[in-house]
């Protein structure tokens, strides 16, 4: 019936119905067994013609395994899978690969996938195998943390998928149609193997924890041991990815393994269902009855072979030419029959894989099965999540807008970021030059020692723009505020510090010694001059003299100064107003950037005045208000003192505060 | 502006990050070493002497 159809797929199918097609119908089973030997018969000798052709497909996993034993029977089961992989690969896959149809391919291969992947370990790879039509695709994917194996068939091909992450692997077959798929799904501590038989189809899905295989399907489950196979896989597991898993010659296997199973021992005990068994239903009881029944009898032969199968001994060889034999018993007698040919497997190495309490305890058949159609569709569901369809574009208006929008957030960054640089790169620029200028001109001073007692001896200046000649202080700004002075104006000079108008006097001589100061950045040495009061000292440093200059009385103090307390200053006794030429020039002022007479040398006064009558004037100008360069502000300060350098020698006048 | 570049960005996450980081780097050190000091003469903040 049902399994007739299936039988192509399932030539393996056939053979697998026996086992039990039905994964999860774990109880079922039995009746497949009978069935199943028929089918076996039948579907080896279809399956066996499709299979081979298919089985050039399915090479993948089996090139990689078939240097194993194990890889042999898978190879055979992924050449069959087509076909139906489930009923047949078993059998003929493992052991007689040729025997079993496509499915026993499939299964085999499926299977193999499990195997493989339980002993690869964690980070090993993952199969996949994905069998279309007769075929079998098998597709692997490996994550970190979790590895996979699904099968799924379609029609009656069947797709074996195994995904292995580093803690879990899952392994499923979904046999479609005549072909089955298994899944197995295995976690850290837990697998499982379930089998889902629809139809004719049947899935298997084994989970298997980090490091055992669980077959989860009662069907599937089948005790490793050959003995204790046939009974749970007649029950549980038609399939013959069960009876692979159990690693138990199952009845089918007996059927099969009849008509030249030998895959019923071999395939991978630890794979979940790779069978799906197609025709489970039908086959199913058919193979049960009858497979239990062989089973026991079959059942030592079988265990064996399983043993061999897992050896790893792939040697289904035996199969092929078994299997048509074991076919017609089968059909007629089945598990009886069995060919042992297949036990052809020397006792496997996996095996010990699958000891995972975890699985053990989430092998419950039911369970297996809930889970299984439920992992069936979540990962339907979480593929299609996957392809989330791409957010709507939008609009050219609203592109446009964000642009925009990106450009002037961008614009105010950039002003913003522009601050910064102003106000602390520039420092930082301005710091180095100023550090370079002052040990530049140290070098020079000391190069050029000036004998202190020389009072005769006349300034010398070395005035090179862009060179710092003389060092000021301001006392009331604090000990630290201390810069050396370049000559010139330029912006690149007034980076350095303090810039000398260039033709304008020099430190202590008659005339007006003009500065220039930055306010805000580069160093902003005349941040602060608006806070300079009158009378406060201005010291200034030459290779060879103090001068101290100090603060004209502002214009608000001009008229009562000789009254004002501050004139009897000890500070102010050498500060008044000028007076004369100079009745413009007050301490403090602000002007356009136009006035350039307020640094002449009698500010303010556009006539010609002997140098005789000149008086040694300090004028400082920056920018104002701050921030702007609408405005200078400018001081004027008078030489109230004059020291000749000497070693130890400090002006008192720089302890002010 | 910003989506575009990062969608042009290769490779993975981290990667990206990095990337975007050196870029932002590199734009900022244009503007400093370059855009600024370039720029900053032109602008009316701080001129601070008077004509002679």
């Amino acid at each position: 019936m049902s399994y007739d159809p299936p039988p192509p797929q399932g030539g393996p199918s056939g053979p697998p119905p026996g086992r039990p097609p039905r994964p999860r119908p774990g109880p079922p089973r039995p009746a497949p067994p009978p069935v199943a030997p028929e089918e076996v018969t039948r579907n080896s000798p279809a399956g066996w013609d499709e299979p081979s052709a298919l089985r050039p497909p399915t090479p993948p996993r089996g090139q990689p395994r078939s240097g194993e034993p194990r890889h042999e029977a898978r190879h055979a089961d992924s050449s069959a899978p087509r076909p139906h992989t489930p009923p047949d690969r078993a059998p003929g896959g493992r052991r007689a690969a040729p025997e079993t149809g496509g499915f026993g391919g499939s299964l085999g291969g499926s299977l193999a996938g499990a195997d493989e992947r339980g002993y690869r370990g964690r980070y090993a790879d993952d199969p996949d195998v994905v069998p279309g039509g007769y075929g079998g695709a098998t597709d692997s994917r490996s994550g970190r943390y979790a590895d996979e194996v699904d099968a799924v068939p379609g029609g009656y091909g069947g797709a074996t998928d195994p995904r292995s992450g580093g803690y879990a692997a899952d392994a499923d077959v979904v046999p479609g149609g005549y072909g089955g798929v298994a899944d197995s799904r295995s976690g850290r501590y837990a697998a499982e193997v379930d089998a889902v038989p629809g139809g004719y189809r049947s899935a298997a899905d084994t989970r298997s924890g980090r490091y055992a295989p669980d077959t989860g399907p009662g069907g599937f489950r089948r005790p490793v041991p050959p003995a204790g196979g046939p009974g749970r896989f007649d029950g549980p597991d038609p399939s013959p990815l069960n009876r692979r898993l159990n690693g138990e010659p199952d009845q089918s296997f007996r059927g099969e393994a009849r008509g030249g199973e030998a895959r019923s021992g071999d395939p991978e005990p630890l794979s979940p269902g790779r069978r799906p068994r197609p025709g489970p239903p039908p086959a199913q009881p058919l193979a049960q009855t009858p497979a239990q029944p062989l089973a026991p009898s079959a059942v030592p032969a079988d265990a064996t072979r399983y043993t061999n199968a897992f050896s790893g001994s792939l040697p289904p060889p035996p199969p092929p030419a078994g299997l048509p034999p074991a076919g017609p018993p089968q059909a007629g007698a089945p598990r009886p029959a069995r060919p042992r040919p297949r036990p052809v497997d020397p006792p496997t190495e996996v095996i010990a894989r699958v000891e995972d309490d975890y699985d053990a305890a989430d092998r419950d058949a039911e369970d297996y099965e809930d889970e299984y159609e439920d992992d069936y569709y979540d990962d339907d569901v979480a593929d299609h999540e996957d392809e989330k369809p791409p957010a709507p574009e939008d609009s050219t208006a609203r592109k446009t807008v964000r642009t925009v929008g990106e450009l002037l957030i961008t614009a105010g960054l950039v002003i913003l970021l522009f601050v910064v640089y102003e106000v602390y790169v520039t420092d930082l620029i301005s710091a180095g030059k100023q550090d370079d200028a002052t040990h530049a001109l140290d070098d020079q001073w000391n190069a050029n020692t000036v004998e202190p007692a020389d009072a005769q001896r006349q300034a010398k200046y070395d005035l090179i723009e862009g060179q710092a000649f003389a060092k000021m202080y301001i006392p009331v700004f604090g000990p630290d505020y201390k810069f050396s002075v370049v000559e010139g104006t330029t912006d690149k000079h007034l980076e350095i510090g303090p810039g000398h108008y260039v033709d304008t006097a020099l430190p202590g001589d008659p005339g007006n010694f003009a500065v220039a100061g930055h306010r805000v950045g580069k160093g902003a040495p005349f941040n602060d001059l608006d806070l300079l009061d009158s009378c406060d000292a201005i010291v200034v440093e030459t290779q060879t003299q103090w001068f101290v200059y100090r603060m004209l009385p502002k214009s608000g103090e001009v008229a009562n100064w000789a009254q004002s307390p501050k004139a009897k200053d000890p500070k102010c006794a050498k500060v008044s107003p000028l007076g004369g030429s100079y009745d413009k020039t007050v301490g403090q002022e602000v002007v356009l950037p136009s006035q350039g007479e307020v640094i002449n040398a009698i500010p303010h006064f556009t006539g010609t005045a002997p140098e005789a009558q000149q008086v040694a004037l300090m004028t400082l100008t920056t920018c104002h208000p701050r921030f702007s360069d609408k405005q200078r502000l400018i001081v004027h300060a008078v030489l109230a003192q004059g020291y000749p350098k000497a070693p130890g020698f400090v002006p008192e006048e720089l302890k002010e505060q | 502006m910003y989506g575009w570049i990062w969608r042009h960005l290769p490779g993975p996450l981290p990667v990206r990050v990095l990337e975007a980081l050196v870029l932002v780097a590199g734009v900022v050190a244009l503007l400093m070493f370059v855009v600024f000091p370039w720029a900053e003469p032109k602008l009316p903040f701080n001129n601070v002497t008077t004509a002679q």
